[in-house]
């Protein structure tokens, strides 16, 4: 392999490894590798790039999700979640841990962000969980699962990401990811069924009323999800309608939110002023690796290394299945060190060349790398979800790593899955 | 002397910070007015859709500073459970240098265009030096609370302010 595609890939281990925040460590591989290979004004290169790559108007979704995720943290609709779900799922084999799924699947349809997702439903669930004698390691190991939901259910912050890194229509992402999101909801919620019947746990006695009241008090529940109905259809219905867009629909959830927490009083200026603030941490936080990605992408460009590897991997003659399992095993080598977003935009570039020869659709593929990085999330050592619950419980990493280990392997075999069956995620954008 | 240096960088970067986030609350606002404009009086608000990306690339580079000091960005810490002190020293050191290089070319671009008369080529035709000047600013701050915070590793005072009010904050 030539010195100009290992070089590249050394300097990134060195850089990251020394502790260079990811989106410095990747703008300061492509200075190095283009400083040291090609004659060019990098540092020009490097300003249009970070201009050109932030200043695009698909990436206005971004701000404005983190934004209404911030403020809908600040609301009571997350309390009243549990509260609404609880007698649907009390009945059933596994009963409250089902609130754990249910919980992350309803938040993800408001918020983009898997360790946002864990947490807000963990510091709900868990400790209920804990207190009716649920075991502490299926409580936690569900969490773990399902919390990486809000990376795949729309609107998913990584998904906007990948959508404009890889020129993909972000509408066409959100909508793939919605039957690959229930499937792996249900996915996990038939594993706690099964799990709850080969290990029988005893909880204690959940005031269930009578079997004729059950459905009287599901319905006189289901209230508390009123404002997060009328969130998600401003949210999904102005997009699909044709009504705003992607960026417009969330700029108009941010005010619904805002509407919403006025009618419950939460709405005040500390709320408003800390959520802003907030949104701006984590939004620069990502501007900085998208901007660095962008950089990365160019300099890779200027190398010509994702050709290089191409014709490697073209060499091997892998069919597309394979080609997929390979990718698969580097990226679950790679989760275990790398954060989600830091592995789609390192490797992006690289890869999505390749996929795309082999026949695959981007919108497939994004999907299939979002199920991808859902599974770096629980991963150790680095694994923002097991970092979570680490937080919330006290627990030991290794106790947690542990807990979330069946759901690993629950979406390894899910990601075979839409491999297999690629219709699963092509079905609703074949529509659009 | 210098807590007050770095005390006044701080409440320099935590002010570009509340106007970040102020920024992005803005954005919300400008795109209804946008939608409810097109969709009800049939008024395209074209410049909605420019000033709104600036704004957020504003937002972006006004934030980093503060997102840096109360330790918001992410980094790999595998070497921080083995060597915590050297670690800290090596990650800013490098930090420090890409920052400074990012700063500078971004500096120099900004010139340029201030010099040339650079414009968005819309309807506004918006001379790109002003959104730009607000990128260029925020990256130096970074590469400022870079080197203040290779000070304070130096000198033993906090690397990094508390944050604790956002969920998404890790």
């Amino acid at each position: 392999m030539p010195l100009s595609v290992i070089t590249p890939v050394l300097l990134l281990f060195t850089l990251l490894g020394a502790g260079a925040w990811v989106g410095l460590g990747l703008i300061g591989v492509g200075i190095g590798s283009l400083e040291l290979f090609r004659n060019l004004p990098v540092d020009r290169i490097l300003a249009q790039t970070v201009w050109n790559g932030l200043s695009s108007p698909e990436l206005l979704a971004l701000p404005l999700f983190i934004l209404m995720a911030e403020l809908l943290f600040r609301s009571k609709f997350i309390s009243g979640l549990f509260h609404a779900l609880e007698p649907w799922v009390r009945h059933f084999p596994g009963g409250l841990l089902h609130t754990n799924i249910l919980g992350c699947a309803f938040f993800a349809l408001v918020s983009g962000s898997s360790a946002a997702t864990t947490s807000t439903i963990g510091k709900i669930t868990l400790t209920e969980l804990s207190q009716r004698g649920y075991p502490k390691s299926i409580s936690m190991g569900s969490l773990a699962g399902a919390g990486t939901l809000g990376f795949l259910i729309p609107p998913s912050i990584i998904m906007i990401i990948y959508g404009v890194l890889s020129q993909t229509s972000v509408l066409k992402l959100f909508a793939a990811g919605i039957i690959p999101g229930i499937l792996l909801a249900l996915l996990f919620m038939a594993y706690l069924a099964v799990y709850s019947w080969l290990r029988p746990f005893q909880v204690k006695s959940d005031a269930a009323p009578a079997t004729g009241s059950i459905w009287r008090e599901r319905f006189q529940r289901l209230p508390v999800l009123l404002p997060f109905l009328a969130l998600m259809l401003s949210l999904l219905g102005s997009m699909y309608s044709g009504f705003a867009s992607p960026s417009e629909a969330a700029a108009l959830a941010v005010i619904v939110t805002m509407g919403i927490m006025a009618l419950e009083r939460t709405l005040n200026l500390r709320n408003v002023m800390e959520a802003c603030v907030g949104a701006a941490r984590t939004v620069s936080m990502l501007g900085l690796i998208i901007a660095a990605a962008s950089f990365l992408s160019t300099a890779m460009g200027y190398l010509g290394i994702p050709q290089q590897i191409s014709n490697q991997i073209s060499a091997l003659q892998l069919s597309p299945i394979q080609l997929i399992a390979l990718l698969l095993l580097i990226y679950i080598l790679l989760g275990c060190f790398l954060e989600g977003m830091s592995l789609i935009v390192m490797t992006l570039p690289i890869v999505l060349p390749l996929v795309v020869a082999a026949g695959f659709d981007k919108v497939w593929f994004g999907v299939f790398l979002i199920i991808v990085v859902e599974m770096a999330q629980i991963t150790p050592p680095v694994g923002m979800n097991i970092f979570v619950i680490q937080g919330l419980t006290g627990e030991k990493l290794g106790t947690v790593v542990k807990a979330a280990f069946p759901f690993f392997l629950l979406m390894v075999a899910f990601t075979f899955l839409i491999a297999f069956f690629p219709q699963i995620v092509m079905f609703l954008p074949s529509l659009m | 002397m210098w807590q007050s240096i770095y005390k006044s960088a701080d409440a320099l970067s935590r002010a570009m910070g509340w106007l970040a986030g102020g920024l992005i609350l803005l954005i919300a606002f400008m795109q209804v007015i946008e939608i409810l404009a097109r969709n009800f009086m049939g008024i395209s608000l074209t410049f909605v859709w420019e000033y709104a990306a600036y704004m957020h690339i504003a937002a972006i580079f006004l934030g980093l500073s503060f997102t840096l000091r109360t330790g918001g960005h992410i980094q790999v810490t595998l070497l921080a459970t083995v060597m915590p002190r050297f670690f800290n020293y090596l990650s800013t050191i490098v930090g420090l240098a890409i920052s400074g290089y990012l700063s500078a070319a971004l500096i120099r671009l900004c010139w340029n265009w201030g010099v040339t008369g650079r414009s968005s080529g819309t309807v506004d035709n918006l001379p790109l030096v002003y959104p730009m000047a607000f990128v260029a600013f925020g990256a130096a701050m970074l590469t400022l609370q870079l080197a203040l915070r290779l000070i304070h590793l130096l000198m033993g005072t906090r690397v990094e302010l508390p944050w604790g009010a956002s969920p998404l904050a890790e």
